[in-house]
């Protein structure tokens, strides 16, 4: 078992090294052996005390289950040896040289010098690979290489160093990790790095969906599993405008603000321009430019998008008209009327995030087109509208989006699946995958970071067993920032559905069905 | 197991003690006289079927010799100073009191939140309001009180339960308690008071800089007037033969240089500025001068990696410190984290189930077989967890910890903890005479009852209910399986 602490050998003394390889031998065939050395210990001792028959017989019986269920007792803790960097690269390198010391004897000196020439990078290799990078291209039997949690190197012949660890994906596929645009409840509230936790089952049921970086709050997380490093990627992602048809004065008051805010802007142009010749120009006073104009003001110089809830034509157009005034980059989400203004949407250049599961009739008392219609996504697609998808939420439109509540296999656990209903209505499998990884990626403001498998990107993968929008497919890894955050056989929640991926494995004899919380 | 307890009780000095005194409950023994001579020692002998020092052998039968509420001797067939009181207990089992190190059970309700490094448990845990009794039933003869709230709530109080009213307080200053059982709360507030505690360092270190340097600079100005003073008489006494100037003039000099080098170093003497009394113990911490470990309160794997985040800034500096596990959490996930801390405080007692699995997994045991020293504290802070407690103990040995893992942890390793292992925790010489008698050879074994419990060794409780098996059998009985210990899985 690779041993992950980050204590230095430079504090120890030599009986505490000794202690500490004695301790690690332990922790090696951990469960077995010490469990039952632990037991015939205590074996003993009872029988030392005049123990009674029963509390002997009792131990023992207790160190035969523990060692019968040693595999997946492993398993469940959690602690398998591939996982990486609990504490990052800077400890990997003592933890390195603790491996060093071991095989070269108890030498406190040389146990320094070995560490100062170890290499301190992380590597992780993913060989035999079907990468599905994103970008047009399919890489067949090429090898993905990952130093300190960004792609380094993808081809054939790639050298992989000794120190590299290595996953075979002969078999499977390699997408980037699918990005949720919105979630709740995978994550902390406010800051998610001081918040989250991070062997939450909710956080281990979203990556088992492929899911590895998420919007939550107004900032875009990685679904960092057991460690905090490197989780928060973008913070204020997007702006929130209230433009409702239904609060016409809210319209207007974000229009005049607006104006307010770009007119302010003309005149700060023309004031620079007078400078030139008049040193003595009056500088437009900005101290009025806080809260709701600051946020105008961001929008206008297009340092964010908008995020508006849209849905009917109506809202759409209006919608249409103040992005094209105003210059604002707006994300629509909702727009299940989308399909039938789409062209002028595409003119407004807007994004749009959708949910093609959900259903609306059309209102027949209109005379113009109305309703929602499988084919949206398609059709918003066909104008060249960006897209992304989110699922089902509390209530239709613009609920939270993709929840976590409940039972595993809601919600989260789908969202390719809603990608899915967009592809059962016209939409290209290439462009229902792009909405999950790049096309969310760009809406979100951070595709230079995520959602293609492109050298220089970060290392999220989602290794699944097959076309991601078929509805039998799983994640059998799932990999974010070059370490393995999910591994199908070592969890225990999906570990026994078609193991081994053979879609055709009877569920095992011994099944027991996985439940959240308490087994019984 | 129905013994009668023989005691024989040899007469103390001035007959001041009776048998009656002894068979008493607390209130009778608080209120007997003291000692008549305060010349004479108080020399008790304990003659008891076994003897568990915890720390050393065991010893059965074994003696302990007791001078005036010290341990003196431990072993068998011992010599003692005589007049001596001997107490006979040939069918019990005589081991430390137990020691409680994270206790609130009786304490005002008063709950701080923030930083308030400088409040003390025992300014709200009253002795009087608490019932001692609840803990002396149950075997413990220390208790630790903590500073309840959240953030950094104060530093935690260690009394003895029993014996003199006034001579309760064992250790005025115990550890420093900081929760990170919900980081969205304890983070900022722990991050924050260690960087406040930095920049507290900093502004002394600063003062002291500028005031050294003000020292330099007024010493040099000081050198530089004299030896203007010396040019100038020098050139006064030009006439002079040189031989003797010489040497008058060195004299001179080395007797002003004396008189003057002394002269500032007196009065003048650097005034470091105040420091927030809130964040002293953290400034403590940050520069090695904490007595004691502070006791990180965690409740789940992830606290563990949000506590590691906040201290990976201060990763130079060492900084030792004690996990306390609370009750249910997921430690499953973070075991390899754990085990490199020399002792974890639990009161995860008994076996659970791993998440989603219906794989029993001992927590405690594990920790033990990788090395760690843990201090067990009782499930519930009040008379049901205290009573219960041994048999939780007792579990855990059923499910693979070993018997003297199990005594260590509720004794020697709880006392270690609370920075009282010098007085308590184990029947070494010159601790504390606080024991726990246990009828039966096994104090873990369930069925034992706890007959008499002795503080400096006088006893301050005893059973009343020897007399009656259904008494003893309904005592300590472990109920049914309750948390994940159901048996046959």
């Amino acid at each position: 078992m690779n041993w992950q602490h980050g204590v230095t050998v430079r504090t120890m003394g030599l009986q505490m090294m000794s202690m500490k390889q004695n301790r690690q031998w332990r922790f090696g065939s951990w469960v077995g052996s010490m469990l039952s050395v632990c037991c015939a210990f205590a074996f003993i001792l009872l029988g030392l005390t005049t123990a009674t028959a029963e509390a002997a017989s009792a131990s023992t019986t207790t160190a035969n289950m523990m060692s019968g269920t040693e595999g997946v007792l492993l398993a469940v803790l959690g602690q398998e040896p591939q996982r990486r960097g609990r504490r990052g690269s800077d400890d990997d390198a003592d933890e390195a040289s603790e491996d060093g010391t071991e095989k070269s004897g108890a030498d406190e000196d040389e146990a320094v010098e070995e560490e100062e020439e170890e290499d301190p990078d992380t590597y992780l290799a993913l060989t035999n690979a079907t990468v599905y990078a994103m970008t047009g291209a399919v890489h067949r039997n090429v090898t993905v290489l990952c130093k300190n949690g960004k792609i380094h190197e993808i081809g054939t012949g790639v050298q992989v160093p000794d120190t590299a660890e290595i996953l075979d994906v002969d078999g499977y596929r390699v997408y980037p990790g699918l990005i949720a645009v919105r979630s709740s409840g995978i994550l902390g509230g406010g800051d998610p790095s001081d918040s989250s936790d991070v062997y939450s089952m909710n956080l281990t049921l979203a990556l088992a969906a492929g899911i590895t970086t998420a919007n939550t709050g107004n900032l875009a997380a990685k679904l960092t599993y057991g460690t905090l490093e490197d989780m928060v990627q973008k913070r204020n992602l997007f702006e929130s405008l209230r433009y409702s048809s239904r609060n016409p004065q809210g319209k207007k008051s974000v229009r005049d603000g607006l104006r307010k805010v770009r007119d302010h802007l003309r005149d700060v142009a023309s004031y620079e321009e007078e400078k030139r010749d008049n040193p003595d120009a009056e500088k437009p006073d900005e101290k009025w430019i806080t809260g709701e104009y600051a946020k105008y003001m961001r929008l206008i110089k297009g340092e964010a998008a908008a995020e508006v809830d849209a849905n009917t034509v109506h809202e759409l157009i209006d919608l249409c008209d103040l992005s094209e005034e105003f210059g604002i980059e707006l994300v629509i989400r909702g727009a299940y009327e989308g399909w039938a203004v789409a062209p002028r949407l595409a003119r407004a250049n807007v994004s749009a995030i959708v949910t093609p599961r959900d259903t609306v009739n059309a209102n027949p008392r209109s005379n113009r087109p109305s309703g929602s219609t499988i084919e949206n996504a398609a059709i918003l697609y066909e104008h060249g509208i960006r897209l992304t998808f989110m699922p089902v939420g509390s209530w239709f439109g613009s609920g939270t989006g993709i929840s976590m509540g409940g039972l595993a296999g809601r919600d989260l656990q789908h969202l390719p699946m809603e990608a899915a209903f967009g592809v059962r209505g016209g939409l290209s499998g290439e462009a229902a995958m792009r909405g999950l990884t790049i096309d969310a990626a760009r809406i979100m403001g951070i595709d230079d970071r995520v959602g293609t498998i492109e050298v220089g990107k970060d290392a999220d993968f989602f290794v699944c067993d097959g076309d991601p929008l078929h509805y039998m497919t799983q994640s059998r890894w799932t990999i974010v920032n070059g370490r393995i955050a999910y591994d199908k056989d070592k969890e225990s929640l999906f570990e026994h559905i078609r193991k081994g991926g053979d879609v055709d494995a009877p569920p095992p004899t011994d099944h027991w069905p996985r439940r959240l919380g308490q087994p019984w | 197991m129905n013994f009668q307890v023989a005691q024989s009780i040899a007469p103390v000095a001035a007959g001041l003690c009776t048998a009656g005194v002894f068979v008493s409950s607390v209130v009778a023994t608080a209120a007997a006289p003291p000692p008549g001579d305060p010349m004479r020692q108080e020399v008790v002998v304990i003659k008891a079927g076994k003897v568990i020092t915890v720390s050393g052998e065991e010893y059965a039968p074994g003696e302990i010799v007791i001078i005036d509420g010290k341990v003196e001797l431990v072993g068998r067939g011992l010599e003692y100073p005589k007049p001596a009181r001997v107490i006979e207990a040939p069918y019990e089992t005589v081991m430390p009191g137990f020691v409680h190190p994270h206790s609130r059970y009786g304490m005002a309700r008063y709950s701080a939140s923030g930083v308030h490094g400088n409040y003390k448990a025992d300014e709200y845990a009253v002795v009087d309001d608490i019932e001692f009794e609840d803990f002396l039933k149950a075997g413990f003869t220390t208790v630790c009180y903590f500073a309840n709230g959240t953030g950094i709530p104060g530093t935690s109080v260690v009394y003895r339960t029993g014996g003199a009213e006034d001579d309760r307080v064992l250790k005025g200053t115990s550890y420093l308690r900081v929760t990170m059982s919900r980081p969205s709360r304890d983070k900022r507030a722990f991050a924050g008071a260690l960087d406040k505690a930095k920049a507290e360092i900093d502004k002394v270190e600063k003062a002291k800089k500028e005031w050294e340097e003000a020292q330099k600079k007024k010493k040099e100005e000081e050198e530089a007037a004299k030896k203007k003073q010396q040019e100038e008489d020098a050139k006064k006494e030009g006439g002079q033969p040189e031989k003797k100037a010489d040497a008058a003039g060195k004299g001179d000099e080395k007797k002003e240089n004396g008189e003057d080098g002394e002269k500032p170093a007196e009065p003048e003497k650097f005034e470091p500025p105040k420091i927030d009394p809130a964040v002293q113990p953290l400034v403590d911490w940050l520069e090695g001068n904490l007595a004691m470990p502070p006791l990180i309160e965690v409740s789940s794997a992830s606290d563990v990696v949000h506590f590691d985040d906040v201290m990976k800034k201060w990763e130079d500096k060492e900084l030792a410190y004690r996990l306390y596990l609370t009750r249910g959490g997921d430690y499953n996930y973070v075991m390899n984290r754990l085990v490199e801390g020399e002792t974890i405080v639990m009161s995860d007692l008994g076996v659970r189930t791993l998440p989603q699995t219906m794989i029993t997994f001992n927590m405690v045991g594990e920790l033990f077989a990788a090395g760690c020293e843990i201090a067990l504290v009782p499930v519930y802070d009040a008379p049901v967890g205290f009573d219960r407690f041994r048999a939780d103990v007792t579990e855990l040995i059923r499910y693979g910890i070993t018997r003297e893992e199990a005594l260590r942890a509720v004794t020697l390793n709880s006392a270690k903890l609370i920075g009282v292992d010098d007085r308590v925790g184990s029947i070494e010489k010159g601790k504390d005479a606080d024991f726990v008698f246990v009828n039966g050879d096994d104090p873990l074994d369930p069925l034992a009852r706890i007959s008499r419990v002795m503080i400096l060794g006088e006893t301050v409780w005893e059973s009343e209910d020897d007399a009656d098996p259904r008494a003893m059998r309904s005592m300590s009985v472990p109920q049914g399986g309750g948390r994940g210990g159901r048996r046959g899985n």
